[in-house]
């Protein structure tokens, strides 16, 4: 008899929230984001953000602030061209001792040694992406856009 | 020598209980427990703040996105 193994299903919330009008008489926007919580760790330092879900990016992507401000991560590779749907801009790449992936205070997944695009300048992300090199590639994600949820399986 | 283990929190969870979220868009903030600690315009500015508030935790810094159309 074939035995199945069950896959744990993370059920998760997008991140979303009002921001209000700036002008008198315009209505307040809503913003809701396929946003998961990672840590990020140096060899010393760690932290927590969030990053987004990108089916349409076949690479990972880290803030520069977050990746040599803060984390001081180790530049491997300089300016290469990264083609975007905007086009073409330059990225170095870092290399962070781990990344791990938190369902609300659960960690489900841990990447070593792991090598992520920073865009350089004039790109800025106001957050991490994960795309198709990482989180795809270890579980089936399906986003349920109207009830502003994606699930991890 | 004890090691002290800090209990993680789940501030994604407090980021989305938080009615005046929108009011940090374009900031870096970051949160401790269900408080936001620090907020400003550079993150590793906020970053700094958060250790020497709580050193002991790990920080969990973002900055609050823009409602803007985000293609790379």
């Amino acid at each position: 008899m074939r035995s199945r193994q069950r896959r744990r299903a993370y059920n998760c919330r997008y991140l979303s929230y009002e921001i209000p009008p700036t002008r008198p008489g315009d209505e307040p926007k809503h913003l809701k984001l396929p946003l998961i919580k990672i840590e990020v760790a140096s060899e010393t330092e760690s932290i927590g953000t969030v990053a987004l879900i990108d089916s349409g990016s076949t690479s990972s992507f880290l803030p520069r602030e977050i990746a040599l401000d803060i984390l001081r991560l180790p530049i491997t590779h300089r300016d290469l061209p990264v083609e975007g749907a905007g086009g073409k801009f330059l990225c170095d790449i870092v290399k962070a001792k781990e990344i791990t992936l938190i369902k609300g205070v659960i960690p489900i997944h841990t990447y070593s040694d792991w090598f992520t695009y920073i865009p350089k300048e004039p790109i800025e992300l106001p957050y991490a992406v994960l795309g198709r090199d990482t989180i795809f590639s270890n579980f089936e994600i399906t986003f349920r856009e109207n009830e502003h949820r994606f699930v991890l399986k | 020598m004890e090691v002290k283990i800090m209990p993680r929190k789940d501030e994604l969870q407090c980021l989305m209980s938080m009615p005046n979220l929108g009011s940090y868009v374009g900031k870096w903030i970051a949160v401790v427990g269900d408080d936001i600690v620090a907020t400003g315009e550079k993150g590793s500015d906020v970053y700094k703040a958060s250790k020497e508030k709580y050193p002991d935790e790990i920080p969990f810094i973002m900055k609050v996105p823009e409602d803007k159309v985000m293609l790379l």
